[in-house]
């Protein structure tokens, strides 16, 4: 009952952005000098765009992320193109998620996308989309960075996938 | 959280000041999530070193966004 009220004071805490931007200040769990960089290899309106989420979304025949490890789970999901939103859900307990599943978008704008394709600013939409949950510490950073990345990374190779999107939560 | 984007000097970067749980912003606002994923894809287009970030100039609940392409 204890972890219950710390968890949702905790919840109500993070909705205020100042002190999200405080905490952030100490949160130092990686932190690179220089960045990766692959110059755009044809535009935009000609690419093919792959939607990433750290939201927690998943298909409800797939197994849910772990909430039982206070570490997280750096493992992902897989959410095809076709499949139907009304088969998603989040299992994510760190952040507040009520009006995510109210529109989707909120953290996985893939009907957007859609728009903008079918607008021509994009070129094409990946038969697969990717999600993972954004609460991940402690041993499970490691494995977040060497294994699930590059998982992720083959899987985008794979598909011929020009572009990725991440979207956080 | 603007700093830790700093930290992770990720290639390209767009930074909206929204509540945790809305990067797009707003439940049913069209309008400002496919202007967010507009302001993304021109970044995409114009950012010319890696660690680059993009604040975008939308404050939460306070700016009213256009029709960018008819529903």
């Amino acid at each position: 009952m204890i972890a219950q009220i710390l968890s949702f004071l905790s919840l109500q805490l993070f909705k205020s952005v100042t002190v999200r931007e405080l905490w952030s200040k100490n949160h130092r769990e990686f932190e690179f000098a220089t960045g990766p960089w692959t110059p755009l290899q044809k535009p935009v309106e000609e690419s093919q765009i792959c939607l990433i989420t750290s939201g927690g979304l998943h298909l409800n025949t797939d197994l849910p992320f772990d909430m039982s490890d206070p570490n997280g789970d750096p493992t992902f999901r897989t959410i095809p193109l076709e499949s139907d939103p009304n088969k998603w859900q989040i299992t994510h307990n760190y952040y507040d998620h009520a009006d995510a599943e109210k529109d989707w978008n909120l953290i996985f704008p893939l009907e957007r996308l859609r728009e903008l394709r079918n607008f021509g600013k994009i070129g094409s939409l990946s038969s697969s989309h990717f999600s993972l949950m954004g609460h991940i510490t402690g041993p499970h950073l490691p494995t977040l960075l060497h294994r699930t990345a590059k998982e992720l990374a083959d899987r985008l190779r794979d598909e011929y996938t020009d572009l990725a999107l991440l979207v956080p939560a | 959280m603007r700093s830790i984007t700093e930290r992770l000097f990720l290639p390209r970067s767009y930074h909206l000041r929204y509540p945790f749980g809305h990067a797009l912003g707003e439940v049913g606002n069209r309008s400002q999530q496919l202007q967010i994923l507009m302001d993304c894809l021109n970044l995409l287009e114009n950012a010319e070193k890696p660690g680059t970030i993009m604040d975008a100039p939308y404050l939460w609940k306070r700016h009213q966004f256009e029709e960018l392409f008819p529903a």
